[in-house]
């Protein structure tokens, strides 16, 4: 095996599923429906597995698949470590930035772009000023966001109800097996025969697992408290949750806008 | 000494390399009175019709007759190399009060932030191979820029090694002074990148007196080259941790002087010495080591057993291993040379005159290929076990023509491919390895040097360092009294016994010849602390357990009981989106309940931490059982239960033999600190979420 991947499992079976990119909103995991063996390759065609009937409720497993070469493999779990790390200064950077949102601000020169879509929300919010027919665009997208927080929510709420199983294989050959609960019991199970190098593989990626969970939480912390804090200023009647989905797109795109800002950062000349 | 011992020593001379086609010594005995003629260069008719003989029947040279031309002076190759190494440079090392080679004031050799790190690159390495191969150790490169600053250097295109330089030209190009060593000049560690057809052995020997070398040669496998820069990196960056574990392997061929001269007067001393943290005169042991008994002789140094110290079994892979055996070698232009000449050569051979078969000997090939030797590092008293030059030096010391030996100069195939999986380094032996390097003319034992060595190890210290306060040291001393000793014997014949003649050739040579496969700067990534407090039971071994249905219970959903949300009129039923509204209200409340009630749990389970550590061999079959609730085949292998107020039972894993299993323990202990540091974050972040919803739903009830 030569390509990584970085798979979890379970989350994307949920009814609305569909409302939200295939990936973690952190850019760090694929999620994937298909309940495969375990340690089995997902395969691309999988998609439609679905459990049957009267089983059990698949749990979540974060399946790290990492090439044979130990420095490659290394280096890509560095890379999402180090992918996690700085999604969560992002999203430190979206809260400042909510917490600095003024009113007054609207639609002013300097104004951002995330935060002046979310300016112009909360204002037609407040004032009712615009009114969306159902078959209207701009409700059409508002739908869409609600579905999305929906789903959104239900991820998290499956997260929690679960433990975190990590699966590590190198090059396809199993490695190791983490379960971590919350109240953050451990129980890990060794292949017999593994190196320490690959011992220190896994430890990364149930390092990167538990950062991924970190973050996540850490995302909706920062929505939901945006989103009250927000109702207060603008003075939205029960606008903590009408405010949800506009905070989490306005979350969305301060990560988008930031990550762009590093790719523009990184490119050559 | 034992009189068997000296009956050995006081016969021919043994050396420690034997040929794979013939089960024969590669060199065959030799009297110390012959070797003596040879070492003076002023052999007899015989002493040539045995060399022609020899080397007819080993590689069917038919026209070496021609090309051995008689001797006509007597003037030795020795001399001009010695010349070449600058003896001043050598005498200065040999009686300097200092261990190491560096200029006052550079500060402690271990750290490149004082005495600095450099590479250098062949000139006749083709630019793109040069730029593959740099890409690739890139990641050591930045580490190693970090640590040195302006003191790091990379030698190539105009500072490149050229063919054919010697140290003191290559030095005098790039305006480099002899002496001692100033890392503004150049660099005190210095990894040469090639092979030794493009930057030759003797060049590393004489870079090597007052820096510290080591040479990366994985030809063209530029994945090698990536792997390895990522095994250092890894080791430094403390992601590995290896138990303090080092391990000896000494077959004992039946009727064979040489391995029961190694066995008995090299490595059971040796051994002898490093259990012993803080002897008299040596260096000490910052740590305690596990030091195991030596596998040795019959039923221990077996092919097998080399196989799981060299990776095969995780549990019995020491940090350190020490071997001492004869090295295997061949024929130039066999098509095995390249790939096994220097293979180790273990018990299963039953000795002289049998028949060499390929599972006699432990070759790069044997080595597993799933082993993951990452951080470990080894040292092959072989001959033959670092590399094999071009030219035999021993046959142009004696006859002044240098007979090819191999078709190329090249490195060893089982150091690269040690390296090539995790370990950091090797030290072996260029050409062949001699018994008198560990035994006095008086047949005394002196294994000071490999103590010095081991030792320096040991201690964490770069494995470059290791070799300088040893191995150089003694080159130096030994080079410095034979340029001497040969000087005299020109005017004075009987100032020296051929025994002692013999005796300072070999150990000369012998001492030259240790090189460093690896960065010179890499080090053991020994764990620095002591192991945690054990407390209770010390070995719970092969207990069958059922990892996961029982250690993981899924979490109960309990009825939600929070905050009662109120319906109310809002700005979104004026976008027709009344539905959606009060579904994500209520997926929020549920969430925030779920979260209340994970939090509710946890602060029960709060009150221990436990932390399991299983293995098996079947860890697929482990998944499934998960997957469909059954219960699982897995072994407990270690159990830490950290309570809320402090603490610790601790359950440690035992191996069945050895005592207990390091690798296992060092990994569950990082395990548990992670687990402690993980909760507390996750719980925080938890409580933190969970508050903030709350706040939410009062607000909106």
């Amino acid at each position: 095996m030569t390509v990584s991947r970085f798979t979890l499992t379970g989350l994307s079976v949920l009814e609305g599923a569909a409302a939200l990119p295939a990936d973690d909103l952190l850019g760090i995991w694929e999620l994937n429906a298909s309940q495969t063996t375990a340690f089995a390759a997902v395969a691309e065609d999988a998609a439609a597995t679905s459990s049957p009937a009267g089983a059990v409720e698949p749990g979540l497993i974060w399946r790290v698949e990492l090439p044979a070469s130990r420095g490659e493999a290394k280096s890509e779990l560095e890379a999402r470590l180090a992918a996690a790390r700085v999604r969560q200064a992002y999203l430190e950077a979206a809260e400042k930035r909510l917490s600095d949102l003024q009113m007054g601000l609207v639609y002013s020169a300097q104004t951002a772009d995330a935060e002046s879509a979310l300016l112009a929300e909360v204002m037609a919010l407040r004032g009712s000023a615009v009114a969306y027919g159902a078959g209207d665009a701009g409700a059409i997208s508002l739908l869409h966001l609600y579905e999305q927080c929906e789903a959104l929510v239900a991820r998290f709420r499956r997260l929690v109800q679960h433990y975190a199983r990590v699966e590590t294989s190198v090059g396809g050959q199993p490695v190791a097996l983490t379960i971590v609960d919350w109240s953050g019991d451990h129980s890990v199970t060794w292949q017999d025969g593994i190196g320490p190098l690959d011992m220190a593989l896994h430890m990364d990626s149930v390092r990167l697992v538990l950062a991924t969970r970190q973050a996540w939480l850490r995302l909706i912390s920062v929505v939901a408290s945006g989103a009250l804090s927000l109702s207060v200023k603008a003075s939205v009647p029960g606008g903590q949750f009408l405010l949800f989905p506009a905070v989490y797109r306005f979350v969305r795109d301060v990560l988008a806008e930031l990550e762009q800002v590093q790719v523009n950062q990184e490119a050559p000349g | 000494m034992p009189d068997d011992l000296k009956a050995y020593f006081e016969g021919d001379l043994v050396f420690n390399g034997i040929n794979a086609i013939t089960g024969e010594y590669g060199q065959p005995p030799l009297s110390s009175e012959k070797l003596a003629r040879l070492v003076r260069g002023a052999p007899l008719p015989q002493d040539y019709r045995d060399f022609v003989e020899r080397q007819r029947k080993l590689a069917d040279l038919a026209q070496v007759d021609d090309r051995l031309q008689p001797v006509t002076d007597a003037q030795s190759d020795l001399r001009v190399r010695l010349e070449e190494a600058r003896l001043s440079e050598l005498r200065f090392k040999a009686q300097s009060p200092t261990a190491w080679p560096t200029i006052p004031g550079a500060g402690d050799p271990a750290d490149i932030a004082n005495v600095g790190w450099g590479a250098i690159f062949p000139a006749e390495m083709h630019p793109n191979v040069r730029e593959e191969i740099k890409e690739a150790l890139q990641p050591l490169f930045d580490m190693r820029r970090e640590r040195a600053g302006d003191l790091f250097r990379i030698y190539e295109g105009g500072s490149a090694y050229r063919s054919g330089e010697r140290k003191g030209q290559f030095f005098e190009r790039l305006g480099v002074g002899p002496g001692l060593a100033d890392p503004r000049e150049m660099p005190f560690y210095l990894l040469l990148v090639g092979t030794p057809e493009e930057i030759p052995y003797s060049f590393q020997y004489q870079l090597d007196l007052m820096r510290a070398v080591g040479r990366l040669d994985f030809g063209s496998d530029i994945e090698a080259y990536q792997d390895y820069a990522w095994s250092v990196v890894a080791a430094e960056s403390g992601d590995i941790v290896l138990p303090r574990q080092v391990a000896f392997f000494a077959p004992t061929n039946h009727g064979d002087k040489a391995t029961q001269l190694s066995a008995q007067v090299l490595v059971q001393p040796l051994y002898e010495n490093l259990v012993v943290a803080a002897p008299d005169f040596d260096i000490a042991l910052d740590h305690d080591w596990d030091v195991l008994a030596p596998f040795m002789g019959e039923g221990e140094a077996t092919h097998d057993q080399l196989q799981r110290l060299l990776g095969g079994d995780s549990a019995q892979t020491p940090a350190l291993l020490f071997t001492a055996s004869h090295g295997i070698e061949f024929p130039p232009n066999h098509r095995a040379q390249l790939q096994q000449q220097g293979a180790l050569l273990c018990q299963d051979w039953p000795g002289p005159g049998s028949d060499v078969l390929r599972n006699h000997y432990f070759a790069a090939e044997d080595v597993d290929t799933s082993a993951d030797l990452t951080g470990m590092m080894a040292f092959f008293f072989a001959c033959y076990g670092a590399g094999t030059p071009q030219l035999d030096q021993f046959s142009s010391q004696a006859f002044k023509v240098r007979e090819k030996i191999a078709p190329r100069s090249f490195t060893a195939a089982l150091p690269q491919q040690l390296l090539k999986q995790g370990a950091l380094a090797v030290i072996g032996h260029v050409e062949r390895a001699w018994g008198y390097s560990f035994i006095s003319p008086q047949g005394r034992g002196e294994n000071q040097a490999f103590i010095t060595a081991m030792r320096t190890l040991m201690n964490g210290h770069p494995i470059g360092m290791a070799t300088d306060s040893s191995f150089d040291m003694r080159y130096a001393e030994l080079s410095s009294d034979l340029s001497a000793d040969l000087e005299e014997l020109k005017w004075n014949p009987s100032y020296l016994s051929d025994y002692e003649l013999v005796y300072r050739w070999t150990a000369n040579n012998d001492a030259r010849s240790y090189i460093v496969i690896g960065d010179p700067a890499a080090r053991l990534p020994i764990a620095e602390r002591e192991p945690a407090p054990i407390l209770e039971t010390k070995v719970r071994q092969e207990v069958p357990a059922t990892p996961v249905v029982e250690a993981v219970p899924e979490f109960v959903l309990q009825p939600a009981a929070l905050v009662p949300v109120v319906q109310s009129d809002h700005a979104a039923i004026g976008y027709g989106l009344e539905d959606q509204f009060e579904k994500l209200k209520a997926s929020l409340k549920s969430f925030t309940d779920q979260l209340a009630t994970s939090l509710g749990n946890a602060a029960e389970d709060i009150i221990t931490l436990d932390v399991r550590t299983y293995s098996t061999a079947d860890i697929a079959a482990v998944a499934e059982a998960l997957d469909s609730r059954r219960e699982a085949s897995a072994t407990l292998r270690a159990l830490t239960r950290v309570a809320f107020d402090g603490d610790l039972q601790v359950y440690v894993p035992e191996k069945s033999d050895r005592g207990v299993d390091s690798a296992l323990w060092s990994i569950h202990k990082a395990m548990v600190e992670e687990a402690q540091e993980s909760r507390a974050n996750f719980l925080a972040t938890m409580a933190d979420l969970a508050a903030r919803l709350l706040d939410s739903l009062r607000i909106g009830s």
